[in-house]
């Protein structure tokens, strides 16, 4: 038999109750816990359903949130919460309760607005909030007043009229006419099928998706349009602007950059003291700015750039460019049309011109590579140096060298107190040579004409010499002074320096 | 468990599912989450009407000597080795446990708990007006310095940037005082608070961008003097 040890026989209901004690220890604790809470906050709700026949609703409203959702019943759904904090639970309670939420059916359509009694407790404890969330026929038009609280309207197909301040604002997914309102708060629009009109003032203003067309205006804050389908017109000031994927576009703004890029008609920017981005424009791009650089790229129709210290940057145009600033560098290329620069103390850069190109500059250097037609420049006190060029080359210039590489048709230059150097002529189809006359003072002179050139030379230099590779035919020589023809003769060679040599050399 | 769940319920624990966009859609669509936090909500609720009914100061006396007088026999009764072999000490542990188990989930629970987040969110309990009042109290410090910096040149304000900048200070000064008349009537409202703050925020950037661009214009001037004396 097997022995065991004895056993004490414990009337159940000790540990039972020890169990049970500790439970209810447990839950009061609980208790105690989900109070832990001040108890001197008050929630109360508010709810009620407007019949809503004709009309719009119309909502005024401050401190708190206001939510709109729509249906397709012809109610108007009121849920409003009123949140109060006071010193004891029964000032919350009162206050709770002086709060009020009128809601009422009017001819006009429902009217819903917020009471809240008149408070004057400097550093007391009576503080409150009141949210709504509205469900309203999504036909019915929207009028709704906010201040000091979020307001976000969505899915309304009817036209809404939006005025908050120092709150976000958030409407998505309308269909009507939208105008929306803000201040001190940013306004964050998207997917909206009608004409949209948005006015800001120190915040951030976000628009996508705008099938209709766009206004928005803004102060001490950004601006970002994406994906609108009709024209856009941007006013900013002392905030960026970045337009995309929109029509016409019409930005103005100061202090601030602006960006625009896919813009499917034409496009207008005016700014100050900010800079410029523009790419892919489908029609023609005016471009205005001071202080700030301008950059384009890939613009369908002509560009026009006019800027004051600025630097002006910019390629593939397909139409034609006409530029000007001052106390900045321009460069361009890939220009299919013809271009005119003007630039006044910055250098000025042109290559890949399709047609002609225009350069009026001063106190810059001019450099212009593979220009289609020809090129005219009028500098002071700045170089230029031109190279395959296709037409004529007219350059007037002064204190500053020239050089001349490649040009098709005639060339003339007028300098003065600087040297210039041409070479790499060719004459047009059918003719063997073309005018070239070049004009110096205080500076060497060369030009390197082609071995079967024919021309006829006429050079003088008042203190220099004469000097030629090429066998010339002299037909009159004096001091400082030759005249002669190389081969047949048949365009003019015009060189006229006053100190300084003057050198004719052979094409390699 | 899916991802979503996991995140929910992990959300639970944080003590915030209310307060995460993500949560509260994945909720409104899963069944079993929405049952998890039901079941909190309501453990919470019952617990505050068991509050009002049953006040005992006396309890944890109670149950201390409920406990003392158990082990006192137990140690009477048998060795130090058999005690751990009672079942008693193991429902008295047990009960320990759920006592604070209990306690430590409600705790978590009410601190935390959606409700309470929520109601944090509009507005704020003392220890966090503190802290707001702090930071406003410190930006109004910082913005009193670089006011006294900038004064002069916005007096003589003649530039098209100068100009700019008085008027969106000037804009911030009406920003400000509009929300500390409302903050007058409603003090303890969060969105007002957050609002004045980030006013402050604004401002104190502005004066700062400002002083930045007075020193630019300084150095510009000595450099320009100094060119010209040298020249």
């Amino acid at each position: 038999m097997i022995s065991r040890s004895p056993r004490r026989v414990t009337p159940p209901y000790h540990s039972t109750r020890a169990l049970g004690a500790a439970i209810v220890a447990g839950l009061l604790l609980f208790g105690a816990a989900v109070d832990a809470r001040a108890d001197d906050e008050v929630v109360r709700k508010f709810q009620r359903t407007l019949n809503l026949t004709k009309g719009g609703v119309s909502i005024d409203h401050r401190m708190g949130s206001v939510v709109i959702r729509t249906h397709r019943k012809p109610q108007v759904v009121v849920n409003a919460v009123i949140k109060t904090s006071a010193a004891g639970k029964e000032a919350a309670e009162r206050l709770a309760e002086q709060i009020a939420i009128v809601a009422e059916e009017k001819p006009s359509g429902v009217v819903i607005r917020t009471e809240i009694p008149n408070l004057k407790t400097r550093h007391g404890k009576l503080s409150f909030s009141v949210d709504y969330d509205i469900v309203m026929p999504e036909s019915a038009p929207l009028t709704l007043r906010n201040r000091f609280g979020n307001v976000s309207v969505s899915d309304l197909k009817a036209t809404a009229d939006i005025v908050n301040s120092h709150g976000r604002v958030e409407v998505r997914n309308g269909r009507g006419s939208q105008r929306i309102e803000n201040s001190f708060g940013s306004i964050d629009v998207a997917q909206i099928h009608g004409d949209t009109t948005i006015q800001d003032n120190n915040g951030a203003i976000s628009v996508k998706g705008v099938n209709g067309s766009l206004a928005v205006t803004n102060r001490f804050g950004s601006v970002k349009v994406s994906d609108v389908s009709r024209a856009v017109t941007i006013t900013n000031a002392n905030g960026s602007i970045d337009a995309s994927d929109v029509g016409n576009a019409m930005i103005k703004s100061s202090f601030g950059s602006v960006s625009a890029s896919r813009i499917r008609g034409g496009l207008q920017v005016t700014n100050t003291n900010g800079r410029v981005d523009v790419r892919d424009v489908n029609g023609n791009a005016t471009l205005r700015t001071s202080f700030g650089s301008i950059n384009f790229s890939t613009i369908q129709g002509n560009v026009e750039c006019k800027s004051t210290n600025s630097r002006i940057l910019g390629k593939d145009v397909n139409g034609n460019a006409t530029i000007e600033n001052t106390f900045g560098t321009v460069e361009v290329r890939g220009v299919n049309g013809s271009s005119r620069i003007s630039n006044q103390n910055g250098s000025t850069s042109a290559s890949g011109i399709g047609g002609n190109l225009t350069i009026d500059s001063r106190f810059g250097l001019v450099k212009a590579d593979r220009i289609g037609g020809s090129i005219e420049v009028e500098n002071a006190n700045g170089g230029v140096n031109a190279s395959s060029v296709g037409g004529e080359a007219k350059i007037r210039t002064s204190f500053a060298p020239v050089f001349l590489n490649g040009v098709g048709r005639s060339v003339e230059v007028q300098n003065q107190n600087g040297s210039i150097a041409v070479s790499g002529l060719s004459a047009a189809a059918g003719k063997s040579c073309n005018a070239i006359s070049l004009k110096t003072s205080f500076g060497a002179l060369r030009v390197a004409v082609p071995q079967n050139g024919a021309y006829q030379v006429s050079a003088r230099t008042s203190f220099g010499r004469i000097v030629t590779d090429l066998p010339l035919t002299v037909t009159e020589s004096g001091e400082g002074s030759l005249s002669g023809t190389i081969g047949a003769g048949n365009c003019n060679l015009i060189l006229a320096n006053q100190n300084g040599n003057i050198q004719i050399e052979r094409s390699e | 468990m899916t991802t979503d769940c996991e995140r929910a319920q992990q959300s639970l624990l944080d003590g915030a599912p209310a307060s995460d966009p993500a949560v509260r859609e994945h909720i409104a669509v899963c069944s079993r989450c929405d049952a998890v936090i039901r079941t909190f909500d309501e453990i919470s609720a019952t617990a505050r009407e068991l509050r009002g009914t049953w006040e005992s100061p006396e309890l944890w006396q109670r149950i201390e000597s409920s406990i003392r007088t158990e082990v006192a026999g137990t140690r009477a009764a048998t060795g130090r080795l058999r005690r751990w072999h009672d079942p008693r000490v193991w429902q008295i542990a047990a009960a320990f446990v759920l006592v604070i188990g209990i306690g430590a989930v409600a705790m978590r629970v009410a601190t935390t708990s959606p409700d309470g987040e929520e109601y944090d969110r509009w507005l704020l309990r003392e220890s966090a007006l503190q802290e707001v009042e702090k930071s406003e109290k410190a930006y109004m410090q910082s913005i009193d310095r670089l006011s006294s910096l900038v004064e002069p040149a916005m007096d003589d304000a003649s530039t098209p940037l100068a100009i700019a900048y008085r008027e969106k200070l000037m804009l911030l000064d009406s920003a400000i005082a509009e929300c500390q008349a409302a903050i007058d009537a409603n003090r303890q409202n969060a969105h007002l608070r957050h609002q004045l703050l980030a006013v402050y925020r604004e401002k104190n950037r502005t004066l700062q961008d400002l002083v930045r661009e007075e020193a630019n214009d300084q150095q510009i001037t000595a450099e320009s003097d100094s060119a010209v004396s040298q020249h």
